[in-house]
């Protein structure tokens, strides 16, 4: 329990720092692009366990993000559970709220997808993904087509931040430890040889299906932080394209290697940013052009990823804690 | 025979569309046996490994482990009963570490929860310990302790098929099915096998159970040989006996018999 505290107590300490750090130096606009590295690092991570760890191919992840993103707006717009000055304790809760969900979700398309080999799964998160997209688009009491505006976010922008970089780095610490874990071990099993796994009594229906549910988990969540980061919601936020730029990250990053997934979505993000000052000189949007470049000779010159399936303490040579 | 049976297939059949692949199998293994089967290619050696390790379900026919039976159980439900396998081609997880492929032998061992994961609580800690501690005591016995951080897939054949061998005692099996473990071995590496399964059977209390077409080996450690042939057993005994068999002489030994 004594490192969990200090677990929470750094991730608590590395928020308010990051906090701190945009407010103190990065005008409105950059804090912005941070917030949305955020909501990338929680995107990218959870899919990754899916694609990455356990093998399986999803093309659903805006879906769950959607659904995240709905099911918390409404919620901050209809309910409050802190007042006051400890008003922004509500949004973590509404983001476990749209993490649950999306969890549910998630558990209703993958028990019944994971129990089969292949590439069925893409097919079902794809289909599940447009249902939900055009779900929302028919649903007058989401805003349907014209979206849903107003929706509450942190009011001080410092909380904001703070609070972006808390959930990612809170789905990052859950997501490592359970990488490392048994668990871990286990998703990488399914991976590597379904038959072989389920030989050695891992039960790989139950462990796909684990997975699933906890990355649709912090999609929801990484859904909740983009509608109370944006103050508005658009079905056309959640197309396919969504599912395919996390996919995207996930590949460009490495699959199984969440640090790979952070360096992604940091990569992802930026880029199109940084190149806006190009379209000044030239004129013209070559954004795409050079974006969709850069991924083709990344992809050309490191098939497997930034970092393949690496993680950061692979670079750094410690002492390995061994048996006692 | 006694009333120790630990595995017993009784009428046991399975066939895929119209083939017949294995027809009224009727075999038994005693517990601390150490059992043999033979047969020529094709013969269905390895879908029986495939129906008692629950990848495949018998058309018909009983298959009863411990007195209870096993049919429609999944391939993981018989793991945990305690029948592991390997395998004719080496399965091991190739890109993992020889540690963590033998951590994955040891998951079913229901380590701890989701929250003892992410909050790394004693149960977790306790655990981890006890695997990488288990993992090493098992390379030692192999004596390939100094390979515990290497990837499985770039390792030596013959090194893999011993590896497999311990990721199947990891996770700590009643019964152990080898699929052709000596297949791809030299001599000397054989020989090893040999007095390595032997070892293992008493260090472990196990069961055996193997497919084998190397009849020095078979020969040398079986007390007791089924010979498959077209999916029917022709013959079953301790080994004398099985080499006197005329039937089996004529389906598989026949050229073979004079140099074992």
């Amino acid at each position: 329990m004594k490192i969990l505290r200090s677990a929470l107590l750094w991730l608590i300490l590395f928020s308010l720092g990051m906090a701190a750090f945009s407010q103190g130096i990065l005008n409105p606009y950059q804090q912005l692009i941070l917030s949305y590295i955020a909501i990338n690092v929680i995107l990218a991570t959870s899919l990754n366990l899916v694609n990455g760890f356990c093998g399986q191919f999803s093309l659903g992840h805006a879906g769950f993000m959607a659904v995240g993103a709905y099911v918390s707006a409404v919620l901050s717009l209809h309910f409050k559970v802190f007042t006051g000055s400890l008003d922004f304790l509500n949004f973590p809760f509404y983001a476990l709220a749209g993490g649950s969900v999306a969890a549910v979700a998630g558990w209703l398309v993958g028990m019944p997808s994971l129990k089969l080999r292949g590439d069925y799964l893409a097919i079902v998160t794809l289909g599940f993904g447009e249902i939900i997209r055009v779900i929302l688009l028919n649903m007058e009491s989401v805003g349907g087509a014209r979206g849903l505006y107003g929706v509450p976010g942190p009011t001080n922008f410092f909380v904001g931040t703070a609070l972006a970089f808390f959930l990612a780095g809170g789905t990052w610490l859950v997501l490592w430890r359970l990488t490392q874990s048994s668990f871990g071990r286990a998703f990488l099993s399914v991976k590597e040889d379904e038959v072989a796994s389920e030989c050695m009594g891992v039960n790989t229906t139950q462990t796909k299906v684990f997975a699933f549910v906890v990355s649709s988990f912090f999609a929801g969540v990484g859904g909740s932080l983009f509608a109370h980061t944006t103050n508005y919601l658009n079905p056309a936020s959640f197309q396919f394209m969504k599912s395919v730029d996390v996919v995207i990250m996930v590949v460009l990053g490495g699959m199984g290697s969440l640090t790979g997934s952070v360096l992604a979505a940091i990569f992802v993000t930026i880029l199109p940013e940084a190149l806006r000052p190009l379209q000044e000189y030239t004129g013209v949007d070559l954004r795409m052009v050079i974006y969709s470049l850069s991924l083709i000779l990344l992809m050309i010159l490191r098939p497997q990823g930034l970092l393949g399936s690496r993680e950061w303490n692979s670079f750094f040579p410690f002492k390995k804690r061994g048996a006692k | 025979m006694s009333a120790s049976s630990l595995l017993s297939l009784k009428q046991t059949s399975i066939q895929f569309g119209g083939l017949k692949v294995l027809t009224d199998l009727n075999m038994e293994v005693q517990s601390g046996e150490l059992v043999g089967l033979i047969g020529p290619n094709g013969a269905g050696k390895t879908t029986v490994f495939n129906i008692i390790s629950g990848i495949y379900a018998p058309t018909s026919g009983e298959l009863t482990f411990r007195g209870s039976s096993l049919l429609g159980k999944k391939p993981f439900e018989v793991s945990r009963e305690g029948i592991v396998r390997t395998f004719q081609n080496i399965r091991l997880f190739s890109t993992l570490s020889v540690v963590q492929n033998i951590g994955i032998a040891m998951h079913k061992a229901g380590p701890y929860s989701f929250w003892s994961a992410i909050l790394r609580s004693k149960k977790y800690h306790s655990f981890e310990d006890q695997f990488l501690f288990r993992a090493k005591e098992l390379l030692e016995i192999f004596g390939l302790s100094h390979l515990a951080e290497e990837e499985a897939g770039s390792l030596p054949y013959g090194i893999q098929r011993r590896i497999e061998i311990i990721r199947a005692l990891a996770a700590s099996p009643k019964l152990l099915l080898l699929d052709e473990p000596a297949a791809g071995l030299n001599h000397s590496e054989t020989e090893e096998l040999m007095g390595l399964i032997q070892k293992i059977r008493e260090q472990f209390q196990l069961s055996v159970l193997l497919i084998e077409h190397d009849m020095k080996l078979v020969m040398g450690i079986c007390e007791k040989i089924f010979v498959l042939d077209h999916g029917e057993i022709i013959a079953s005994g301790r080994p004398e006996e099985i080499q006197e068999n005329k039937k089996v002489i004529e389906a598989y030994l026949g050229s073979e018999s004079a140099n074992v």
